[in-house]
């Protein structure tokens, strides 16, 4: 305990304590609730499965400085990868195969290597966000005029009798999510991370300084588009009928860049904080105002760019500046 | 390698922009743990010369070795691996980060070296006095500590060039004389060369063992210190035709 204390510090020990005690109250939550009954149970499993995208989206545009636009063709990759695996029968268990969301993620990271190959070595800035937009739509229209191989427009159907509960999907989601946050936090604070932040401050001078700017672009857009494969994966298990129109939707990649922005890009807890407040937004707004809702997701997103373009992170790290500002001090420090 | 064998040589170095020869068959050369100056008018090349060198910019004909090793055409990361640092003459630190993280940046990607990315870290931070604002975000530097830091960040790869882009620039009297001092404490420690490009004509002067002067691109004279402030061609280029 007490080299703990010495390792985090104060601030540090009493996080620790939040997120554990985050962790055991989230993960224990289906013996205390009934998540079936309770639209809780999805709210908290669709916050979950939106996190892990999110998560990845800030790896790319948060600490490496690259707005990727072509999320949702990861995450309907993964969702279709599981489905053809399944359908083919490889894998042991099909629902909820480890080795089948492996693969689910995997399969979208080579075709982002692909991508990133392509387009991060030629493109930059909103040039490379039209560019995977692009690709994006391209990769869909192929899986809408896919015919026998993709099931077209109609999709592919799985065997829906293997859904018996939503606490599996709860507790896949979560741990999903959780290890997605843990590895990105894990990742930006090792060195990978420091080439990733200074190819985001300045590519040229990240080159100059040693950094082989393009090898770490593209595996942070793999790494990226792996969590959207995962993801996808989750969440085709809970659709058992894929077709391109909702897991190609484009709600996959705007969604998560709205969770990131609010919370915070470039920070850990902010895409935990902003997919929180969205899907509950997107959730409760969908039953209280059914087709209207996305006019309030447009509002909050023209709020959040004016008002605080950090995120609520922003605002947080914020807090004390303003302060000392008040008694006269000059700040020296801010978190990122 | 002994001090003065020929470390980096420009030859018939050629550069245009469009219809424009911004770098017109230059031959330069730099030898190991000499410091040499690079001056000139406004838009005579210098920086251009910096940028071919370290490869952002592809020459278009000639060629430049580094220890008898051609490396025109080299991505940029490869370059610094070699020995080449630089700095920007507009400030080009990694500005959210902090002063450490820069550094270590530097140290951990800078190529492959018998001292941890720590120890050099530590040591560049140290050389340049900074070790006291390691935990201070770049942005909030002032600008003569912005340069320190740059040159920081240069020396955790352990190059044996760096090449200095107007590093006194914009500073006061004081800052340039400490700015100096560290240079020129480092340098003794590290025995690296330098390629220094200045606009300050006399701090130049002082300092180098050589000088070269471009105007337009070629290349008007290439000696010491004291004989190039006396070459009519460089007086020329800086003020203008005497008149007649």
């Amino acid at each position: 305990m007490k080299a703990l204390y010495r390792r985090l510090g104060h601030k540090g020990l009493i996080s620790l304590g939040i997120i554990v005690a985050a962790l055991a109250a989230l993960g224990t939550l289906p013996f205390w609730l009934d998540v079936d009954a309770s639209y809780t149970g999805y709210y908290l499993f669709i916050t979950c499965v939106y996190l892990t995208v999110a998560q990845g989206w800030n790896l790319i545009a948060g600490y490496t400085g690259q707005i990727s636009l072509g999320t949702h063709a990861f995450f309907g990759l993964g969702a279709y990868t599981m489905a053809g695996l399944w359908l083919n029968g490889i894998g042991l268990y099909f629902f909820f195969d480890v080795t089948l969301m492996v693969v689910a993620g995997i399969a979208p990271a080579i075709v982002a290597s692909i991508i990133g190959l392509l387009l991060l070595s030629r493109l930059k800035g909103d040039y490379l966000s039209f560019g995977t937009l692009g690709l994006a739509q391209i990769v869909y229209v192929l899986f809408v005029k896919g015919g026998k191989i993709t099931g077209g427009a109609n999709g592919i159907y799985l065997d829906a009798s293997y859904f018996s509960s939503m606490r599996v999907y709860y507790w896949v989601a979560l741990l999903v999510a959780v290890l997605a946050t843990l590895a990105v936090w894990l990742l930006t604070r090792s060195s990978f991370g420091l080439a990733l932040k200074a190819i985001r401050e300045d590519d040229i001078s990240a080159a100059s300084h040693g950094v082989n700017v393009l090898k770490y672009k593209v595996l942070a857009f793999a790494m990226s588009a792996f969590l959207a494969g995962l993801a996808g994966s989750i969440y085709g298990y809970y659709l058992f009928h894929l077709e391109p129109a909702s897991v190609f939707n484009m709600n996959w990649l705007f969604y998560p860049i709205l969770m990131v922005v609010l919370g915070g890009t470039g920070t850990i807890i902010g895409p935990v904080i902003g997919s929180l407040i969205c899907s509950a937004l997107f959730a409760y707004g969908d039953i209280y105002f059914g087709g209207y809702h996305p006019i309030f997701s447009g509002f909050l997103i023209i709020l959040v760019m004016r008002f605080m373009p950090g995120g609520i992170m922003g605002l947080v790290s914020k807090a004390p500046a303003l302060w000392r500002k008040k008694e006269g001090a000059v700040a020296t420090t801010t978190p990122e | 390698m002994a001090a003065g064998d020929p470390l980096l040589v420009l030859d018939k170095v050629n550069k245009r922009f469009g219809g424009l020869r911004v770098i017109v068959d230059l031959d330069f050369q730099v030898n190991e743990e000499e410091i040499v100056g690079m001056i000139g008018p406004n838009g005579a090349g210098k920086t251009t010369v910096f940028n071919l060198i370290t490869s952002i910019y592809k020459l278009d004909s000639g060629s430049i070795k580094f220890r008898g090793r051609e490396i025109a055409g080299l991505p940029p990361h490869k370059i610094c691996h070699l020995g080449i640092a630089r700095t920007y003459q507009l400030v080009r630190a990694f500005l959210k980060m902090s002063v450490h993280d820069n550094v270590m940046t530097a140290a951990v990607y800078g190529g492959a070296h018998e001292l941890s990315s720590k120890e050099r870290t530590l040591s560049a931070l140290e050389l340049v006095q900074l070790e006291s604002k390691r935990d201070v975000i770049a942005a909030h530097l002032t600008l003569s500590d912005r340069r320190l830091l740059e040159i920081a960040m240069g020396l955790a790869s352990m190059p044996s060039l760096i090449l200095l882009d107007e590093p006194m620039a914009g500073l006061t009297a004081t800052e340039i004389d400490n700015l100096f001092t560290v240079i020129r404490a480092t340098k003794e420690e590290r025995k690296f060369s330098i390629l220094w490009i200045e606009h300050k004509v006399d701090a130049v002067l002082d300092f180098c063992d050589r000088v070269g002067v471009l105007d337009y691109g070629a290349k008007i004279a290439d000696a010491c210190p004291d004989e190039v402030a006396c070459d009519p061609k460089v007086i020329e280029a800086y003020l203008g035709e005497p008149p007649t």
